[in-house]
């Protein structure tokens, strides 16, 4: 390569003085020009936000996020267990969407504040048997503004069977086509209905924890064909016809799986868990306000429409009746009372161990062997 | 000079020490802690450790087991591919290394949900062997199995068992093959005394490689190995589900102790190979 070429790369232009300046003050306005919606977003609310995946999404219909100033900062969760531990080391969030049966011991610590009914005029909307639910309503003080809810029912294929009771499960025919899921929380409870005999599902004795244990170790070892990683995988592989039931399920799962193959969920008789997720305020919240004003969007059927992208319910009258006709039947929204006498919204069991009942790390513990065995 | 070496290893070792080295200290630190309510307490106990080996050894024997397995099939089939290329491909040789090469570009999900594809009772390989009449019902235990979580590992271990071995391999000579041949060995005593000692670091480093990656690995188990689960899950539960990092620190250096007591065995038994 010639000398001249190497040299005429690396050189810079020679530029007179005038064009030196007429260059810069061109850069110093467009600097200034391309600062300006930079600015305008400093200038905007930082809000955080701590919740599952998706909870966040329905924030931006009808520009909700844009008309009150709010630049959202999201953290999505791995475990509910994180709000515990952030709000314990009292980081500045403004909403969290907990589990509800988090939301007592929350409330017992004082980590969360009550909702002001006043600043969320959507709340009523919310079927009563969601947002009076004992976990988040207690005294006449709302703790949460519920935003979805589902249950754990079990999936099976309707060409094989039709189940009526979890201990079909065990059903020789079906030994190798039972899936279960790496899910601690969905399939303690479920066998803790089964087996443990307690009042209440998740209040259980170290001694009933041992009989739940017990039982889904047999489960795993003689009926299960696999302990999924995720519920659309338990899904995937009733479609491809490698299992026929499921211990635990969800309710989207039949609308998922439907492209591929015709299955449905039941309640069995002995009763399902279920699950309301809502979002609730910190104590410490630094924007109360805008807190409230987004839970209350939460609300709305713009909102609460945009929660299907996701496979998530809708939680009020108004926006049930707007659904698609796509997920309308995604969930038992014709039937909710017949929802409500077979599942349970169950309380979550002591965070810390040292009571009558066996702790959530116990809980764990006993998973972890299940898992093991 | 020797200043300028520094310089230049600086950004990289600055790098290494506060994303490695800092971190794996932290969490040894960690690993003596308590834990209450979800957040870590500073203490100085061994009941972490203790809890790791009265609940959880069976969990960590099953793990190493898998792990050898894996790591010794990949290791083997490594050693056979780099010889192929190194002593009897010739000029395709070039080719057979950039085909191990690129199944590198694959992504390690991707791979995941290939083998899915295979081994399903609706797989490939279930319904070929259906279509030829070997079989009436389609094999279960190709899927969800422990083989499956062997099979899966060994394919995206294979490469990084090939390259260190097949690197190890190119400072062999022709000049010692061919003295070897002289001197009336034959090509199975040419490759014990001569290529096998001699790509040592290459074996021990394509085992290790392979090794503790599947010692820590969780996501193959929970797709493909059916109702088994690996050590890494359990170590995940405490780091994701229930927020007791102590504990998941000292899981995780429990079982990188162990794994490091096994390379350090393997080396050395490599060690005395080459001597002999």
């Amino acid at each position: 390569m010639p000398k001249a070429d190497l040299f005429r790369v690396s050189s810079l232009p020679a530029a007179s003085r005038r064009e030196f300046l007429r260059l810069g003050t061109a850069a110093v306005a467009g600097a200034a020009l391309a600062a300006a919606p930079l600015a305008r977003a400093r200038a905007a609310t930082a809000v955080n936000w701590l919740g599952w995946q998706g909870y966040d999404e329905p924030l931006a219909t009808e520009d909700f996020l844009k008309k009150n100033d709010i630049q959202l900062a999201a953290t999505y969760l791995g475990s509910n267990d994180e709000i515990v531990t952030k709000l314990s080391a009292g980081a500045p969030l403004d909403i969290v969407t907990p589990y509800m049966g988090y939301v007592p011991q929350l409330r017992e610590a004082g980590l969360i504040q009550p909702i002001d009914t006043a600043q969320v005029p959507n709340l009523p909307k919310v079927l009563p048997v969601f947002r009076d639910d004992a976990n988040l309503f207690k005294d006449g003080v709302h703790w949460s503004v519920p935003i979805t809810w589902g249950g754990g029912p079990m999936n099976y294929d309707p060409a094989v069977l039709t189940p009526t009771s979890w201990f079909d499960l065990e059903k020789p025919e079906y030994k190798g086509k039972i899936a279960m899921f790496d899910d601690a929380v969905g399939m303690m409870l479920t066998a803790s209905i089964m087996v443990s005999g307690a009042k209440v599902a998740s209040l259980l004795t170290k001694a009933q924890l041992e009989e739940v244990k017990k039982y889904l170790i047999k489960l795993k070892k003689e009926h299960a064909r696999a302990i999924f990683a995720s519920y659309g995988e338990g899904g995937d592989a009733m479609a491809r016809g490698e299992v026929v039931m499921t211990l635990g399920g969800a309710e989207w799962l039949t609308a998922v799986v439907m492209p591929k193959k015709k299955t449905a969920y039941t309640y069995p008789k002995e009763g399902c868990f279920a699950f309301i997720d809502s979002y609730v305020i910190p104590k410490q919240a630094p924007h109360p306000q805008l807190a409230h004003a987004m839970a209350n969007h939460m609300l709305t059927v713009p909102a609460q429409i945009d929660l299907t992208r996701n496979n998530y319910a809708v939680i009020t009258e108004e926006a049930i009746k707007a659904l698609p006709a796509n997920v309308a039947t995604m969930y038992p929204y014709q039937n909710i009372a017949d929802f409500q006498k077979k599942c349970t919204f169950f309380p979550m069991a002591p965070l810390e161990p040292g009571g009558d009942y066996a702790a959530w790390p116990e809980w764990i513990a006993a998973w972890q062997e299940v898992l093991a065995a | 000079m020797r200043r300028q070496s520094y310089l230049l290893v600086a950004p990289a070792a600055l790098i290494y020490a506060a994303l490695f080295v800092a971190a794996t200290v932290y969490f040894f630190v960690m690993s003596f802690w308590t834990v209450k309510l979800f957040r870590p307490v500073p203490n100085f106990t061994a009941a972490n450790y203790a809890r790791t080996a009265g609940t959880y050894w069976n969990s960590a024997l099953s793990t190493l087991a898998i792990a050898f397995a894996i790591a010794l099939t990949a290791t083997l089939l490594g050693l056979l591919y780099a010889w192929l290329i190194r002593f009897k491909a010739g000029r395709w040789g070039p080719a057979l290394l950039f085909i191990a090469l690129i199944t590198l570009f694959g992504g390690y999900l991707m791979k995941i949900y290939a083998w899915k594809t295979l081994l399903g009772e609706d797989g490939v390989i279930n319904s070929a062997l259906q279509g030829l009449g070997l079989i009436d019902h389609p094999i279960s235990a190709l899927l969800y199995s422990p083989f499956a979580v062997i099979l899966t590992l060994t394919h995206f271990l294979l490469p990084f068992a090939i390259l260190p071995i097949y690197g190890s391999m190119r400072g062999i000579t022709d000049a010692e093959i061919d003295s070897a041949r002289d001197l009336g060995a034959r090509p199975g005593r040419i490759f014990r005394d001569v290529i096998v000692p001699r790509s040592r670091v290459g074996l021990v480093a394509g085992f290790a490689l392979a090794f503790l990656v599947c010692v820590g690995d969780y996501v193959t188990p929970r797709l493909v190995g059916g109702t088994m689960a690996m050590f890494g899950q359990m170590i995940q539960l405490q780091f994701g589900t229930v927020a007791n990092w102590p504990l998941g620190s000292a899981m995780s250096f429990t079982i990188l102790a162990i794994a490091l007591v096994v390379l350090l065995l393997l080396a050395r038994a490599l060690a005395l190979v080459g001597r002999q």
